[in-house]
């Protein structure tokens, strides 16, 4: 298990900057989730890091040896891909049993580690079957499987849910993190879905536009965003103007009160949203006819109705915007 | 991946650039310049070159009879190839998807017979009763046709697979259209890429059939190239040459017209 | 239901009526619809049946009748002695054209699919390809009569660096003469056949390999080639289906005269020579199907092989 540091990675496309001076460490046994929309540059800092890509200028080094120079091949790395990674010529067991061979190992011990491996991914019986024959979850674990079979100083996962449907995005999810933290594998996770990434990630990159915005636990990416960005990506949030300040709040951190309460700002109940477990009341403000979330649980459901007047409390903000001279 | 400078795929395609387009020059040369081979040396490589052999021949009149048959077979070919596969295709695709295989594997049969055991069959076949087939020049077509099914079902299948078939046939059946108009109006426009490219080749491939001209002995093109051949080899060639500049640019439009559709194949061609 | 309502008559708004009557009516019901069906399907059926069934039906009918004067068919006449070894002789040449035009159309659309600058040289090459892969017949002879016939100009220049191609017994219209034509148009057919496979070796396999420790030269021989091996064998033998039933290229470099089955036909069936004869000529044009339908099913069973794990 080792540990990864990019330092200073910059990376172009033409005259695009897919990462811009990209610097990031991440300790050994650690999951860190690269975060953030589409071309923000997390799959390109992770094929660099397989080596699928050059970097412009910069280095990156695994435990004490810098790669950049290395093949692909040489880096012995794990890679679990979106989709369409699976050999399909080959069955379950021979797709895992692949680095293995390519490593020379003894066909007697290639064998038993397969079998290891399956079991641990749970898909024991399924070893004599084809890819096209197994559901997209299994597919993954799979991969999974075979990522983990070669021993790999680092794991690397490009948004391997993606393709999941969400029940099973779940599964896959936690179990990826349970098999991570058991064999304290160095992770490095990319996904564009916060709500994964704030479920299994020991720390967050969040990334817009080649640059890093904020790295940190989930739980501080969450309650303290260092920029308006981070703020609007994970979870939910409002932005709402107040006098001259512009505000980013969360539905949890906005209460309702009645309209007569002081300190309130004044609107009406525009909606209620019923969301599963609960539900959000969706208010316009009397001040510019702004929209605020706050969220209640169902059993109030019944105290609110499209035209009630109310008042607005913000209990915590999550980001101010810094006011413009 | 890397910038590799890709040594061995350069190589390859140069040596594929030579072969392919060598033989043109050659043709090129020999059509046009008027020195024996054995006395082509670098001193007289540049001398004696003139269109007299290309201007004789085009104006044979061996040779403009031969093309204009052709050139009748070769449209009427195209008609007939449309006329009956456009309709067969469509309702392949409105009605009966489920005959599809059926009807797919029929349009394979004709690369299962080439041109000269067909145009035998035929022959040995109908001779006696319907002798118009191999005696009458327009007897030739629906051999033709029967060459170029593979292709334009192919063609037409892909193009009228691109559409939303059913939804326009309704739209247009909602909107008080009859089936002709339908087809007039809505689903010709909508496939003329295929249309155009089922007719290219039909047309290209009738220009340079020869098999089946050859064993009923009919005047067209190709076989009045062979003869030529024996009597002015210079302007047979420079036809020759004239033939692939014409369907290299009949392929060519093929190939724009058929940037989206799935398929370039065509096994049609006589070689 | 009166007894004047004939089952055959039933019109479509009398339809729904139609449903609970007897067993009878509904046949008919059943047989118009299936009819109605059908119908515009007849056209190309029909051609079909006309113009392709019954031809080759009187081919093996005619073919399988004996040589006037013998008594074994003429099917089997015609595979014995020097017919036998013109069909070895035409099998040959196509396998041999098919198996190089195979190996060298692979390899040329593994170059062209590797090549991302000029950019337009892919588009042109794919252009090229749909071009010469249907270029074949006569201009194709001409052209190489120009360039490697007795007076051709690749002849004259090799003749002057010291190689004297006929001396030595070459001919264009020889087997290999005829091999090197066929290359023209069997290369750019390989090219066809092999490009959307090879694009459809996903990039994510050659990085889960390379990713695994496999180097480039073990991804081929692992996963890259044995993908690609169903279509490049189905296109070998669609080439040599190709290749088999060539006829006009053959004919023009010859003058006519040649051992290829498509031109003996010719010859067999021309009169030219003893009457009774012709049924040889049907025999070998049977054969030929009987070839011909051999190659297309193992091309199709291949196609279908490689369909499973490439899709485009």
């Amino acid at each position: 298990m080792s540990h990864i540091e990019f330092q200073s990675i910059t990376k172009t496309f033409g005259r695009t900057v897919a990462l811009d001076d990209f610097s990031l460490t991440i300790e050994s046994g650690e999951l860190v989730t690269l975060l953030g929309p589409s071309g923000c540059g997390k799959t390109t800092a992770l094929r660099i890091a397989a080596g699928f890509e050059s970097p412009n200028s910069g280095a990156l080094v695994i435990g004490s040896t810098s790669v950049l120079q290395l093949p692909a091949q040489k880096r012995n790395m794990g890679m679990v891909f979106q989709n369409y990674s699976l050999f399909p010529h080959l069955t379950v067991a021979e797709n895992v049993e692949f680095g293995l061979s390519v490593r020379r190992q003894d066909k007697l011990r290639r064998l038993e580690r397969v079998k290891e491996m399956l079991e641990l991914v749970q898909v024991g019986e399924l070893g004599a079957r084809y890819p096209h024959q197994l559901s997209g979850g299994q597919q993954q674990r799979v991969a999974l499987a075979r990522a983990l079979a070669i021993e790999p100083s680092v794991l690397l996962l490009d948004e391997p849910l993606s393709a999941l449907d969400a029940q099973v995005r779940v599964e896959v999810r936690n179990e990826i993190r349970s098999l991570q933290k058991n064999s304290n594998m160095t992770t490095l996770f990319v996904t564009h879905d916060q709500e994964e990434a704030v479920a299994i990630s020991d720390r967050i990159c969040v990334m817009g536009s080649g640059r890093i915005h904020q790295v940190d636990t989930p739980e501080n990416v969450y309650r303290q965003p260092t920029t308006d960005f981070v703020a609007s990506f994970i979870g939910l949030s409002d932005s709402i103007t107040v006098g001259q300040r512009l505000l980013r709040v969360r539905p949890e951190d906005v209460s309702l009160v009645s309209p007569d309460a002081s300190d309130s700002l004044l609107g009406y109940v525009k909606r209620v949203d019923f969301s599963g477990s609960h539900s959000y009341v969706v208010v316009m403000l009397n001040d510019r006819g702004q929209e605020i979330r706050s969220i209640i649980p169902n059993s109030h459901l019944l105290n609110f109705s499209p035209g009630d007047s109310v008042g607005v409390k913000l209990s915590q903000v999550l980001f101010e915007t810094p006011a413009l001279v | 991946m890397k910038r590799r400078p890709h040594i061995w795929e350069w190589t390859v395609i140069s040596i594929a650039l030579v072969f392919f387009f060598f033989p043109l020059l050659a043709m090129t040369r020999f059509a046009l310049q008027r020195v024996p081979m054995a006395l082509l040396g670098r001193d007289t490589l540049f001398s004696r070159w003139t269109i007299d052999g290309v201007v004789d021949i085009i104006n044979n009149d061996k040779f403009v009879s031969s093309l204009w048959l052709s050139t009748r077979l070769g449209v009427l070919t195209a008609l007939v190839l449309i006329a009956l596969m456009l309709p067969t295709v469509l309702w392949l695709h409105l009605r009966v998807p489920q005959w599809r295989m059926l009807i797919e594997t029929l349009s394979l049969l004709p690369y299962v017979v080439p041109p000269i055991a067909l145009v035998v069959g035929v022959s040995g076949a109908f001779r006696e009763s319907f002798p118009w087939i191999v005696t009458s020049n327009y007897g030739l077509v629906p051999l033709y046709v029967v060459l170029c099914l593979p292709f334009a079902f192919r063609t037409l299948d892909a193009g009228v697979g691109a559409l939303d078939l059913r939804t326009l046939v309704d739209a247009s059946s909602s909107l008080g259209a009859t089936t002709l108009t339908t087809l007039r109006k809505v689903l010709v426009p909508n496939l003329w890429g295929a249309l155009a490219s089922t007719s290219f080749l039909g047309f290209a491939v009738v220009l340079g059939e020869f098999a089946i001209s050859s064993l009923l002995l009919k005047p067209t093109l190709p076989m009045y190239m062979v003869e030529a051949q024996g009597q002015e080899p210079q302007g047979a060639m420079a036809l020759g040459l004239l033939m692939m500049m014409f369907t290299t640019g009949l392929f060519f439009g093929i190939g724009r017209l058929q940037k989206r559709s799935t398929t370039r194949l065509a096994l049609t061609e006589d070689k | 239901m009166t007894e004047f309502d004939f089952p055959g008559l039933v019109t479509p708004t009398a339809g729904e009526g139609v449903q609970k009557g007897s067993a009878g009516n509904s046949r008919a019901l059943f047989s118009l619809t299936l009819f109605r069906t059908v119908a515009p399907l007849l056209p190309y059926f029909i051609f079909i049946s006309v113009f392709l069934g019954i031809p080759t039906v009187v081919l093996f009918q005619k073919a399988s009748q004996p040589i006037d004067g013998s008594t074994t068919s003429a099917l089997s006449m015609a595979m014995q002695d020097q017919y036998r070894a013109s069909f070895e002789y035409s099998i040959k040449l196509a396998a041999t054209s098919a198996l190089i035009g195979a190996i060298f159309g692979t390899l040329l659309a593994l170059a062209i699919t590797r090549i991302d600058r000029p950019r337009q040289l892919r588009n042109f090459f794919t252009g090229f390809s749909g071009v010469a892969a249907n270029m074949g017949g006569i201009p194709l002879a001409f052209a190489f009569i120009a360039t490697l016939g007795a007076q051709g100009l690749l002849t004259r220049i090799l003749f002057h660096w010291g190689i004297d191609l006929y001396g030595s017994g070459f001919k264009i219209y020889n087997f290999w003469g005829i091999v090197i034509v066929y290359l023209y148009f069997q290369i750019p057919l390989m090219v066809l056949i092999m490009l959307p496979s090879i694009d459809g070796l996903r990039s994510t396999w050659r990085e889960a390999a390379s990713n695994l420790g496999a180097s480039p030269a073990h991804y081929w021989r692992k996963i890259g080639l044995p993908l690609l091996a169903p279509s490049l064998m189905g296109g070998a033998v669609l080439l040599f289906a190709n290749a088999f039933s060539a006829y006009a290229t053959a004919y023009a470099l010859a003058s006519g005269a040649g051992r290829l089955i498509p031109v003996q036909i010719r010859f067999y069936l021309q009169g030219n020579t003893i009457t009774g004869m012709g049924n040889l000529g049907y025999a070998m044009a049977a054969w030929m199907i009987i070839i011909e339908a051999i190659a297309i099913i193992i091309y199709l069973v291949l196609r279908r092989r490689s369909e499973r794990w490439i899709k485009r």
